[in-house]
């Protein structure tokens, strides 16, 4: 069975601006913690589209099971503040989309991603021009 | 059973079908092998050459050195692929990060760590105008094209009068050798369209003139407005003189062995138009106009494979040459920080 993995940012609407803080909570369940190995909790963007993807990443950490922390269950939040760009964009050929992650990689090899999506500023969609 | 194994398998840049765990243990697999391969070779060559010394040296220096780079290519490649194996893109991407960040206090002084993905202006505001802060370098320099058609001429020009002199001093009325004369004749002609292509272009450049940007300020911000100057040198008869504010879409993918890169524009503003105007030599076409950058539009972004780029186009069409585009790059900068409350 695969790991329920939950994240929560503190904008029900998800819309941030370049400088606010982002406050995220996330959470692994539904699984024994002797068969998680690690989790990695990031904030980052990534582009979508006709080009090859590109991914910068804002803030990351990760967490090894170990002795300190035996279950790597337990509720986690943190805090990061956003940058200025780039913004969240909906091009024609490229989109630029953030989005917190939580990957989850169990001992058995496998690994499982779970995204939050969320807006970067206020760029309006991109509309196609003659050349 | 296709559905299960797959022979072949479609790729697009890093993208592919089927399961990425299968082709990192073929990955894998692959540089095994190199490794085993070039340590067994080496085994067996040292027992061969110690029986025997008899053999050439160069020979056996080539082959020793087949079975290292064998060796080599086996042991980096196999490390690596463990290494990537049970590395989220996401660790990969923040230890590079890490690896390349400055110290601190050099950071908040960087422009450029302050606005990521947005590319440096330095480029740009390095050189001084006549009349307004910045000329702006253009994207097309006349200087490539003229250089690569004159080595072009000289580097053929040189290779037909060694042929045809080789030709000519071997000639013989009663045996000649028409496969030279063919090939000679041919390097003529060749040679002969160098010279009347780099005429062509001395011509355009020296007709067409420079075209000269100015900008009041660098980099741009929405909603902020700022003054051009323009300047069309040369000596020319213009039909239209159209100058705006573009922005594009620019990305670049891999398609089987090619790279290519798709532009979308998706945003024109123009600034000034003009018709029928008459430039004489050594008295440009000169032009003042202010322009506001938008409010709400995406900024100059510069990724691996994709951009976002902003710049200034010129059009011009003229009654002598055919028509011709020049482009200035600028940078857009983000909106400035605002709050929730202010949106």
């Amino acid at each position: 069975m695969e790991p329920l993995i939950s994240i929560r940012l503190d904008n029900p609407r998800k819309h941030y601006y370049s400088g606010d803080t982002l406050h995220c909570q996330h959470q692994v369940d539904r699984i024994d913690p002797a068969h998680i190995h690690a989790i990695e909790v990031s904030v980052l963007w990534y582009t979508e589209g006709k080009g090859e993807e590109d991914l910068g990443v804002h803030y990351f950490e990760r967490h090894v099971s170990g002795q300190q922390t035996p279950d790597l269950r337990i509720f986690k939040e943190f805090s990061v503040a956003l940058p200025m760009s780039p913004l969240s964009y909906e091009g024609i050929i490229i989109k630029i989309q953030w989005c917190t992650r939580v990957r989850v990689f169990l001992r058995n090899g496998t690994e499982h991603v779970h995204d939050q999506p969320f807006l970067l500023g206020n760029i309006p969609v991109a509309q196609i021009i003659e050349p | 059973m296709a559905r299960f194994f797959r022979l072949w398998g479609k790729k697009r840049g890093d993208r592919r079908t089927g399961s990425s765990w299968a082709g990192e243990i073929g990955e894998a697999a692959f540089f095994v092998a190199l490794l085993v391969l070039g340590t067994l070779l080496l085994l067996q060559f040292w027992q061969g050459h110690s029986l025997d010394g008899s053999a050439d040296e160069s020979v056996l220096s080539l082959t020793f050195g087949v079975m290292c780079l064998l060796l080599i290519l086996g042991t980096v490649g196999l490390v690596y692929t463990i290494i990537q194996l049970r590395i989220s893109t996401e660790r990969r991407v923040a230890l590079a990060r890490q690896a390349s960040q400055l110290p601190v206090r050099q950071q908040a002084t960087n422009p450029a760590d302050l606005y990521h993905q947005v590319p440096q202006d330095t480029d740009l505001t390095n050189s001084p105008g006549i009349r307004l802060a910045y000329r702006l370098p253009a994207n097309e320099s006349p200087v490539w094209q003229i250089g690569a058609a004159v080595t072009f001429f000289l580097l053929w020009v040189t290779i037909t009068i060694s042929l045809s002199v080789a030709v000519l001093s071997q000639y013989s009325i009663d045996d000649p050798n028409w496969l030279l004369m063919f090939i000679m004749v041919a390097c003529t002609v060749v040679g002969c369209w160098s010279i009347f292509y780099l005429w062509r272009q001395l011509r355009r450049h020296a007709g067409i003139g420079p075209t000269s940007v100015e900008i009041s300020d660098h980099p741009l911000h929405p909603g902020h407005e700022y003054a051009l100057f323009l300047s069309q040198a040369g000596h020319l008869q213009l039909e239209s003189f159209r100058i705006a504010l573009v922005c594009q879409e620019s990305a670049t993918y891999r398609q089987g062995t090619d790279t290519r890169t798709s532009i979308q524009p998706v945003y024109s503003q123009e600034l000034l138009y003009r018709e029928k105007i008459e430039v004489e030599a050594g008295i440009p076409f000169e032009q003042d106009c202010e322009f506001q950058v938008p409010l709400e539009v995406m900024h100059s972004f510069q990724g691996t494979h994709n951009a976002v780029q902003w710049k200034l186009r010129i059009d011009v069409q003229t009654r002598e040459w055919p028509p011709f585009q020049r482009t200035f790059p600028v940078v857009l900068y983000p909106p400035p920080v605002r709050s929730r409350e202010d949106s």
